[in-house]
């Protein structure tokens, strides 16, 4: 599904160059859900946004390999309309620009590149109507501009809400659980674990273990530096709640599969 | 004070009209009288400060007087047939809003219109369906002249469109003048979608009576150079000025818009939104000025101007200018000049939307509010703020893809 080799990768334009990303290796089976954690600054964003292709991160060697296609030269609706999608750890405010409209837009762009017919209104109302279900989506939500005026929460569930109609192949969740209470972040878990598949594959990036006790991942990174420092399986993400990242600087730096 | 050369080449042209009646004569011999005695616009002017270059070229008088005659639909007369049949209705009333004064285009347009539309609503009638003009530019000076008189407690919505039958460069010169009656509503929209080689300049003037409601919505989306002034006086307590504008520029397109808010008696409210698109190497200004005069305490007063630049040599020039003399007043104003929102943008193309379709959701996005502010009416089984809306995403079309920072 997803391989990533030696990658490294700047932010920054002109004078304002800085590398982030310092040699991650790192690969995904389909099915399989991995989590990354670690401090903050230690590149998790970063990563996130170097998948989805978000312009002004650069990568300077390595390679990300995704269903087999070298990612470096596609652009990010490319990216998009091939299965990746990103759950922004801040997304966007968008004044004018309703939220049906936009996601009606989103699903077409999409079907269209896969050589399937457009979603007529009647289709995507129905398919609108199943989904917010599952996240618990009001009806005056989707029919405002996107993103504005919507709590934090709401804002994190119109991110999954949109994975949900978009079944994307591999699911990328920039610390989607920041910042909700227990009850929104249950809903929001809820709504990832409905599209769990055989053939998706997600990696769930976070700050905090809470989350992966509703998304139980099947491998845990601690990225530090740029870098991957440790990996194993879920009792990694019980460990580092109870020890803290503060043992980091000490650790050698130990490379993932 | 003749500008000589300037304005002699139109006042030459200037003949009066066989058989005409006697007020209207007069009223043009005035107006021919004041354009010879100001001529065109100096840039030393600060009304024509970015205005005037363009002007001269309508000054060389490359453009003879032709008339115009626009298509009508709704409840309005043709301006030459009231002239020919009963001028007497409109003595006293045209060009009592409109006064020549000191504007050079209104006195051209007074010497020289032929034609245009008469708008009365009677007193009570709510007008359902909008009442339609439409303009055709010439490969000449024409000079479109609306009238329009709302009356006490009517409802109605006016559309002026000006569009082109030519594709040479034209000059038309627009003047349109509204009473607004006690308690009446009145929504007017001036629509300038000209060709590309178009100079547009429209001049707009309105009194409003007490308690009225007035709403303009100028949307300028094609011509050369283009210029948009709208005066509205607040005559009497209670009434309510809503000026909303939307421009887009593309080329090496000119755009100026200029509104005029007099508040001149107490108790009246007045909102100000105009938007500017603007693309490659257009320019855009906008200057809203507006006066509280002494006697007008309670005055609301707030005026935004929001622009996105999109290209790289486009500009704006942006003015407020609140003249304030009285003292228990609330008056805002703002301005704001953004490019494309990059991270907007990302976040669009992330879901998998092409670039160039999340630059025009974008735009359109920007744009939007001014369709939403609009009182939706239906005009011939649509909606006017979605056909208005479906023009503006035309015209879009023409505007080329830069910037962002993406």
């Amino acid at each position: 599904m997803l391989e990533i080799k030696d990658l490294h990768a700047t932010v920054g334009e002109g004078d304002d160059v800085k590398p982030i990303l310092n040699g991650i290796n790192l690969s995904i089976a389909p099915g399989e859900v991995h989590a990354i954690m670690g401090p903050n600054g230690s590149g998790k964003s970063t990563l996130s946004n170097v998948l989805a292709g978000r312009p002004g991160y650069e990568i300077t060697s390595g390679t990300i390999t995704y269903q087999g296609n070298d990612l470096g030269g596609m652009e990010p609706e490319e990216r998009a309309c091939e299965g990746i999608f990103l759950a922004f750890q801040y997304p966007v405010e968008i004044p004018g620009v309703n939220n049906n409209y936009f996601l009606k837009a989103s699903i077409n762009a999409m079907r269209k590149h896969r050589g399937e017919d457009e979603l007529d209104a009647f289709d995507f109302l129905n398919l609108m109507r199943e989904k917010m279900k599952l996240v618990d989506m009001p009806e005056e939500l989707v029919n405002r501009a996107i993103n504005v005026g919507f709590s934090g929460g709401e804002k994190k569930r119109n991110e999954i809400l949109q994975m949900l109609l978009l079944e994307p192949t591999l699911c990328i969740l920039d610390e989607t659980d920041s910042g909700l209470d227990i009850d929104a972040l249950r809903t929001v878990a809820e709504g990832i674990n409905a599209l769990r598949a055989p053939e998706r594959s997600m990696l769930v990036i976070t700050h905090y273990q809470r989350l992966l006790d509703y998304i139980v991942p099947d491998q845990v990174h601690v990225l530090s530096g740029g870098k991957i420092v440790r990996s194993g399986g879920k009792e990694l993400a019980q460990e580092l709640e109870s020890t803290g990242y503060g043992w980091i600087e000490s650790a050698p730096g130990e490379a993932a599969g | 004070m003749s500008q000589g050369a300037d304005s002699s080449a139109l006042v030459e042209q200037y003949s009066p009209t066989e058989g005409e009646a006697g007020w209207l004569r007069v009223l043009r011999e005035d107006a021919i009288a004041r354009f010879e005695a100001i001529g065109f616009p100096t840039s030393q002017l600060e009304d024509w400060k970015y205005t005037a270059a363009p002007a001269r070229a309508i000054a060389k008088g490359r453009f003879a007087p032709a008339s115009t005659t626009p298509q009508i639909s709704g409840p309005a007369e043709s301006m030459a047939s009231v002239l020919a049949e009963d001028a007497g209705s409109l003595d006293t009333r045209i060009g009592s809003i409109a006064q020549a004064k000191d504007d050079p285009f209104v006195a051209l347009n007074t010497a020289f219109f032929s034609d245009g539309a008469v708008v009365r609503v009677p007193r009570g009638e709510a007008v359902a369906e909008p009442i339609h003009i439409v303009f055709e530019a010439k490969a000449a000076m024409t000079s479109p002249r609306v009238w329009i008189d709302a009356g006490a407690n009517s409802s109605a919505t006016v559309v002026i469109e000006f569009t082109s039958e030519t594709s040479e460069a034209s000059f038309s010169n627009s003047v349109f003048e509204a009473n607004v009656g006690a308690n009446a509503e009145l929504q007017l929209v001036v629509l300038q979608r000209e060709h590309d080689a178009a100079l547009h300049i429209s001049r707009g003037f309105v009194r409003q009576q007490r308690d009225s409601r007035f709403t303009a919505h100028t949307v300028t989306l094609s011509g050369k150079l283009v210029r948009n002034d709208i005066e509205v006086v607040l005559a009497e307590e209670g009434a309510d000025a809503t000026l909303n504008g939307l421009f887009l520029g593309t080329s090496s397109r000119h755009i100026d818009n200029h509104t005029l808010v007099d508040h001149a008696v107490a108790h009246g409210t007045s909102h100000e939104l105009y938007k500017g698109i603007l693309g490659e190497a257009s320019r855009g200004v906008f200057r809203g000025r507006v006066i509280v005069r002494p006697d007008a305490q309670k005055t609301s007063a707030e005026q935004h101007n929001a622009n996105m630049l999109l290209g790289n040599k486009s500009e704006i020039d942006t003015k407020p200018q609140l003249e304030i003399y009285a003292d228990d007043v609330r008056c805002s104003h703002g301005s704001t000049i953004g490019q494309l929102d990059a991270d907007a943008l990302f976040y669009l193309r992330a879901r998998g939307i092409s670039r160039d379709d999340a630059y025009l959701l974008l735009v359109e996005g920007f744009a939007n509010e001014i369709f939403d502010e609009m009182r939706d009416v239906s005009i011939a089984g649509e909606s006017l703020a979605e056909r208005v809306r479906a023009l503006f995403l035309d015209s879009l079309g023409g505007l080329e893809a830069v910037g962002g920072g993406a």
